[in-house]
């Protein structure tokens, strides 16, 4: 067995009420790739910023390469040789790429109390080299770049101190094939140079391929620790959710059954950007898939049928007529939309799960001008209790809670306005396999009970697994359009998309 | 090559708006005007007004660029020149001693305002109008209310050219250094960036904003010295005309150095914003609008330059957005004809 490079023991972390970390133990050895995998709020993203100085740790202790660790700031991490890309954006928009790089380090380039711009440029551009990217230009205000650049600029960021310990998380979702294949390789040399490595990723398939050992979280819990030969993704499952995952993941049926009314109409749709002259029907109780590259306009599109875009050429209708053509008009006519940019616009991060479930239903919930507290409170107490959000009560503020409670109670705002016309951008992003096998039997239940559902996604087994029809784009056309069957394989549809 | 043309359009950018300003001035003063403008004498005056404004500005850019609005930056200039003209005349060291007790007067105000902001955490613009009364009691109690009057040519030389643009220009460029050069200047703009990000880097943010309010208080020392070496006299202000009109009137140079700052310096930017600004009073002035009229016309054109700043992005992509719609409404009708002409092929 490999030494040990890094130690955490007995590490406790409450925020609040919320007991984000009990007694936690995690070692790791050099060589090693450690994926990190639990459900949303297991305590992952909380354990990896405690051990890269961003956050503290309540009690517990930590040792790096046998002498006590205790970073006073990611800075000082840095400098005892970790490092971490986090989950959010971890750069600062106005400033160009090479401050970002050297951000708080600018005392190296410092000659009389000056920093030299030239010396700072000039190796930021060595370091986005050696990672790979030699597109991303050094002086440019980091807002110019696309997120995908960003990540990259986080990751040159993250290896400028050759760390002993390279922290990823959840920053492969962000990037394309390319870029991941940056950061694999960024991987592989701190594997092969045995440093060490910790990998959080809710794609377990990845986890399986990139790590060569893994540990379960749960509730703040680690679970078990598992090696390569005992990586199994049923395992896996069942230690995250702390029970069997029984019955099929996505839904079973191959019949792909509609009824004929057509509820939604999009016509010669046009947006500002990217959708151009997008022709479909939206059939009562189809779940209609759009797939496509992130830049193939299939997000423009649920925002342009929701009428938050306005379409500069063509119409959205609706079965009575109605062109919907902003997204007041939207709710008015009972559809819902679920953003993929959640904590800006799916869901009030700074309200209680009540005004947020609340929100859509005001008009029904108004008598006299005044809103009925008690009906209120009916409402927001029945969407907890039927989809399971996990809450210390409904005046909780929903920035507390995880990403899959979170997205639990943008779902639940919609379906208490008893919307029947959903569209869903990316709906399980971010969120475990538990809470994404019960967003699949909510959105296959809703479809039974007649609602129409249009689900974007970049994940293609969840379009085949969930859609009766998949429409792909292409540059903002529909590209291709598949019915649902057995036989339908991914090959098939990026073959559409590529 | 490619240089060249980028630093030579950057340049054009920065400079429009004074020289438009300027032209549009001229022909309206040389037409309706009772007043001269355009001269090499006026635009001397409005050159050494602009020292005066430019410190100003310089002086909230700080701390406006990190969300901290000091409503007190007028009042504390006013105190600057009462009381710091006092401690110049009591050193007798010259224009010098104006300048040190003018620094150091501000100095103290401006850090009294940044410990209070840090240590009670009300918002700045809060402890600001607490603070500009503060400043306005001291005025009024210090010598009892008399103000400052200094008659000795030597100690105003501050007043006069060249040494009032040495000493603005030296304000710009003390700025400009530390703004942009140190890294007091990068942790500024990183703080003012992504907050979140900049302190969990390690970036002190109590110790940057004190740095802000330190600065702060040097900008308006110089332009308190400059305030009363221009006129060699300052009254107690008891009603805030005087602190109330300076403070507003660094605020479109603000603006416009936040604006510019996408093509030049952000301290040649507030440079330009301060010089434009001082144009245009000196041109209604040329034109003969009343001095209450004219905070109208600054007033306006702060609102015209801020609507189109905050909208040129949008008009662009309205130009866009109309030539998209016309390629995307024939291509449309050309995929109309052609499903026609099949029609038909299949129907015949």
């Amino acid at each position: 067995m490999s030494e040990v490079l890094l130690s955490v023991k007995g590490i406790c972390k409450r925020f609040g009420p919320t007991v984000a970390l009990k007694d936690v133990d995690f070692t790791l050895r050099r060589g090693e790739v450690h994926g990190l995998i639990g459900e949303n709020g297991s305590g992952k993203s909380t354990l990896t910023s405690i051990i890269a100085g961003i956050r503290k740790a309540d009690s517990g202790e930590m040792q790096k390469d046998g002498a006590p660790y205790s970073p006073q700031s990611a800075v000082d991490a840095q400098s005892q040789g970790v490092s971490m890309i986090v989950q959010e954006m971890g750069t600062a928009p106005d400033i160009t790429v090479a401050e970002n790089i050297f951000l708080g380090k600018e005392k190296r380039f410092t000659r009389n109390g000056l920093v030299s711009k030239k010396e700072l440029n000039a190796e930021a551009r060595k370091v986005l080299d050696n990672i790979g990217a030699a597109n991303i230009p050094e002086s440019v205000p980091t807002f110019t770049l696309n997120l995908e650049e960003r990540k990259l600029v986080e990751l040159a960021k993250a290896m400028y101190e050759e760390p002993d310990v390279l922290i990823v998380d959840e920053t492969t979702t962000a990037l394309s094939h390319d870029g991941r294949e940056l950061l694999y390789a960024a991987i592989e040399k701190m594997r092969s140079e045995s440093k060490g490595v910790i990998f959080i990723s809710h794609d377990l398939e990845e986890l399986m391929s990139v790590c060569n050992i893994m540990t379960v979280l749960r509730d703040g819990d680690i679970i078990g620790t598992l090696t390569k030969e005992e990586f199994d993704e049923a395992t896996i499952k069942a230690m995250m959710v702390g029970r069997e995952l029984t019955g099929s993941y996505y839904r079973s049926d191959y019949d792909g059954k509609v009824e004929d009314e057509v509820v939604l109409r999009a016509v010669h749709l046009t947006g500002a950007e990217l959708v151009e002259d997008v022709n479909f029907e939206l059939h009562r109780g189809e779940i209609l898939g759009f797939g496509g590259l992130a830049n193939g306009g299939i997000h423009e599109l649920g925002r342009l049928l929701f009428g938050i875009d306005p379409a500069i050429v063509g119409s959205v209708l609706l079965a009575d007529g109605t062109e919907v053509k902003d997204a007041s008009t939207a709710v008015k006519k009972r559809m819902g939309y679920v953003s993929k940019n959640r904590d800006e616009e799916a869901i009030m991060v700074h309200a209680s799960i009540r005004n947020n479930i609340a929100l859509p239903s005001l008009s029904k919930l108004t008598r006299r001008g005044l809103v009925a507290a008690g009906k209120e409170r009916e409402l927001a107490k029945q969407a907890i209790s039927t989809l399971e959000v996990k809450c210390q009560s409904m005046e909780q503020l929903t920035r507390y809670l995880s990403g899959g409670n979170k997205q639990k109670v943008v779902f639940g705002k919609w379906i208490c306005n008893e919307s029947h016309i959903l569209i869903l951008d990316c709906p399980t992003r971010g969120v475990d396999v538990g809470v994404k096998q019960a967003m699949y039997r909510l959105m296959y239940d809703l479809k039974c009970a007649g609602c129409s559902i249009i689900l974007i996604s970049e994940e293609l087994p969840e379009l085949i697994g969930m859609s009766d029809r998949l429409l792909i784009l292409k540059n903002g056309k529909i590209n291709g359009e598949f019915i649902r069957s057995p036989e339908l394989s991914e090959r098939d549809v990026i073959h559409a998309m590529i | 090559m490619k240089r060249t043309k980028r630093i030579l359009g950057n340049t054009a950018r920065t400079l429009a708006l004074p020289v438009g300003l300027f032209i549009v001035l001229f022909i309206l003063s040389s037409a309706f005007g009772t007043g001269q403008f355009g001269s090499l004498a006026s635009l001397k005056i409005v050159a050494q007004q602009t020292m005066m404004g430019a410190a100003i500005a310089l002086a909230m850019t700080c701390n406006m660029k990190n969300g901290r609005w000091d409503f007190s930056i007028g009042m504390m200039t006013v105190m600057s020149s009462v009381i710091g003209g006092a401690i110049g005349l009591a050193l007798n060291i010259g224009a010098f001693g104006l300048l040190i007790g003018c620094i150091l007067v501000a100095l103290i105000a401006s850090v009294l305002n940044g410990l209070l902001y840090i240590t009670i955490k009300v918002p700045a613009l809060v402890v600001s109008i607490g603070t500009m009364l503060v400043y306005e009691s001291v005025i009024l109690v210090f010598n009892k209310g008399s103000g400052a009057r200094i008659s000795n040519y030597n100690m105003l030389l501050f007043g006069r050219s060249p040494y009032v643009f040495i000493l603005g220009i030296a304000a710009g460029v003390v700025f400009y250094l530390l703004y942009t050069h140190t890294r007091f200047g990068y942790n500024t703009r990183s703080l003012a960036s992504n907050q979140a990000l900049a302190v969990s880097t390690g970036i002190n943010e109590k110790r940057n904003t004190m740095g802000c309010y330190l600065l702060c208080g040097l900008m308006v020392g110089i332009a308190g010295t400059i305030n009363l070496s221009l006129s060699g006299s300052v009254l107690a202000d008891a009603k805030f005309n005087a602190s109330m009109s300076m403070m507003f009137e660094a605020f479109p140079p603000v603006f416009i150095g936040f604006y510019l700052s996408r093509y030049t310096n952000l301290t040649v930017g507030v440079f330009v914003g301060a010089f434009s600004m001082k144009l245009l009073t000196a041109g209604m002035l040329a034109l003969g609008i009343p001095a209450a009229l004219q905070n109208v016309g600054i007033g306006l054109f702060l609102l015209v330059f801020i609507a189109f700043t905050t909208n040129q992005e949008k008009l662009r992509e309205a130009k866009d957005i109309r030539g998209r719609i016309a390629a995307v409404t024939a291509s449309i009708a050309a995929a109309g004809e052609t499903r026609e002409k099949d029609s038909v092929k299949v129907s015949r």
